[in-house]
């Protein structure tokens, strides 16, 4: 069996490479300290299963198993975490399966024998509820097998095109098939919509001007490109702008 | 107990003086108003305006020797404070009034025949409407001081649940750090074991107790070690410390929390981590505690428990020290600083 285990702390993963070397004659164990770490883990070399903390750096583990759904035969998931109640209640609520730090070995053996992959829905349900809910820190793209992991900070917008929403950073061009009012939602207060067709990052907006044509555009941080801004929306950029 | 018992305390003072004069002057007022007297030559007018004027002489000559017993009625228990406080304040009231009717009989108007064919019932009757009057401001002060005791309790229940708030995640990865080094590093495994409890040790004991800075210090040592532990080079500690602020007290667990949030915040959100640094200094009769942690490059969200350990302790420093207590938060660009300023006290010498 292939397991990779994902943990911010050293000895918790020492505590788990023990206890699963003391139960299965020979397993390939791998290991990343944080939720971005696990989706490169996982792409390099596809574990069965992942044995996933839920608090991390950079990305949690709700978050990496949520980009890890997406991809063509996920690994199963299995969650340890010191106390999170919140977490633990909708574990409960969706069968999803998880482990209580300090890991006990009995429980370690039983989740081993039953391992399943999490559905992406009741990773959604978990990630819905009220005290987990928080936007996501990176937006995954599968390409070709391949998983691309883009920090939402260095996101400059989000453009609808066609059937997708393309993703620019300052040098990279990804496109995604989530819609561009569930992303307005998910990041409402860092990403501000511009136009029909474009939210664009708060953090990115260098300012406005105003075009021969007599219509406003948005020039951002690190772009040669500008981006109109339609009149719908111009009040209310503006007025943003100011502050 | 003692502090219990310190509380039963009579305030005369602010709006219970002020409720003790209204409503002698009232009751004197009402009845003026209500009783006609025979061979009284008084108009209505006047003699409200006479009776509101002797009610509030009376009142306030009551008050000066009730206002100089003060601390020592505060010391007496309710029930002896009370029967003490109505006697000083009929005695008074019998005096004055005798004396006034005795030596100076044009002075005052007071509700019955005046000047009075016999100033020993005048002056009984004045120290019975003052014992009256007295007994209703008692009543006030009684209810109030309950009302206070009820609310101290709940703050204090409040403290105690606050400061037993380390955080349970805390609890449970040392104890999986502990199980996962008890085979390849017992000797760690066991200090780990011996600083988790002397830090719960100060922790469910949850009082508002009052400790040195030492003592404070250690303990912060102990938990900042755990820590350590759990996050091994992603945490570097730099102590600062003044040897003259060593001795000076501050309630149990005001550098703790402080820490917790420091690594909660500063250091557990980062892969790279950082360093927090204590400074304890003091200038000019103050002490300064100063806990810095670097900002976190990514920002994950984290729930809000920063603000509520921050005004626990402010909380319990201004219990100890009144209101001359200040806690600031200040960030720059790369570090979130949080300073305490509070008056130097130096232990008492145990002798």
């Amino acid at each position: 069996m292939r397991i990779l285990i994902v943990d911010d702390e050293k000895l918790a993963r020492e505590r788990l490479k023990q206890l699963v070397s003391g139960l299965l004659p020979h397993p390939e164990l791998f290991e990343a300290s944080n939720g971005r770490e696990a989706l490169f883990e996982v792409n390099a070399t596809h574990p069965d299963l992942v044995l996933m903390d839920i608090r991390m750096p950079i990305m949690d583990g709700l978050e990496s198993a949520m980009h890890l759904s997406h991809m063509d035969n996920p690994p199963s998931v299995i969650f340890t975490t010191a106390y999170d109640q919140h977490a633990v209640e909708a574990f409960e609520v969706n069968a999803v399966d998880y482990l209580l730090k300090p890991i006990r070995k009995d429980r370690l053996e039983l989740a081993l024998g039953k391992v399943s992959p999490v559905s992406i829905q009741s990773l959604r349900n978990i990630k819905s509820r009220e005290e987990m809910a928080s936007a996501r820190s990176h937006i995954s793209v599968q390409l070709r097998g391949q998983i691309t992991i883009i920090p939402v900070q260095e996101i400059s917008y989000f453009m609808a095109d066609n059937k997708y929403v393309r993703v620019c950073t300052a040098n990279e061009r990804h496109y995604i098939e989530d819609s561009l009012v569930s992303l307005e939602q998910e990041f409402e207060g860092k990403f501000l919509r511009i136009h029909r067709n474009a939210i664009v990052s708060i953090d990115h907006i260098r300012g406005m001007e105003k075009q021969a044509s007599g219509r406003w555009h948005v020039k951002l941080r690190d772009l040669e490109e500008t981006l109109e801004v339609s009149r719908r929306h111009t009040a209310a950029v503006r007025s943003w702008i100011r502050g | 107990m003692r502090i219990l018992k310190k509380r039963y305390l009579l305030r005369f003072k602010g709006f219970d003086i002020l409720a003790h004069i209204m409503t002698i002057a009232t009751v004197f007022a009402l009845m003026n108003a209500l009783t006609a007297i025979p061979g009284d030559s008084f108009s209505g007018a006047e003699r409200l305006l006479r009776s509101v004027a002797s009610a509030w002489l009376i009142a306030a000559v009551t008050y000066l020797p009730l206002r100089a017993l003060y601390r020592f009625i505060q010391r007496q228990s309710l029930v002896s404070a009370v029967i003490i406080s109505l006697l000083v304040a009929g005695g008074f009231a019998f005096l004055v009034t005798y004396a006034i009717a005795v030596y100076y009989p044009e002075l005052v108007f007071v509700p019955f025949p005046w000047p009075p064919e016999n100033p020993l019932s005048a002056a009984i009757r004045m120290a019975m409407v003052s014992m009256l009057g007295y007994a209703l401001v008692i009543q006030i002060a009684v209810s109030a001081r309950r009302e206070r005791m009820a609310r101290r309790a709940n703050v204090s229940n409040r403290i105690k649940a606050l400061q037993a708030r380390i955080r349970p995640h805390f609890f449970f990865n040392t104890l999986n750090s502990v199980a996962s080094l008890i085979r390849s590093d017992p000797d760690s495994a066991e200090k780990a074991i011996e600083d988790l409890a002397g830090v719960f040790r100060v922790v469910i004991r949850a009082d508002q107790r009052l400790v040195s800075l030492a003592e404070e210090i250690e303990i912060a040592r102990q938990y900042m070690s755990i820590e350590k532990l759990r996050l091994g080079e992603r945490l570097e500690v730099e102590w600062h410390m003044a040897e003259e602020v060593m001795t000076a007290t501050l309630p149990s667990l005001t550098l703790q929390p402080l820490l917790e949030n420091a690594v909660y915040h500063g250091i557990e959100p980062s892969m790279r981590g950082g360093t927090i640094t204590i400074d304890c200094s003091s200038d000019d009769g103050r002490l300064h505690i100063l806990v810095t942690n670097p900002v976190t490059e990514f920002r994950v969200q984290r729930s809000s428990g920063n603000k509520v350990a921050l005004k626990n302790i402010k909380e319990r420093l201004q219990r100890q020290f009144g209101g001359d207590v200040r806690i600031n938060i200040h960030n720059t660009s790369d570090r979130f600083n949080v300073s305490i300023d509070a008056p130097l006290v130096h232990a008492r010498p145990t002798r």
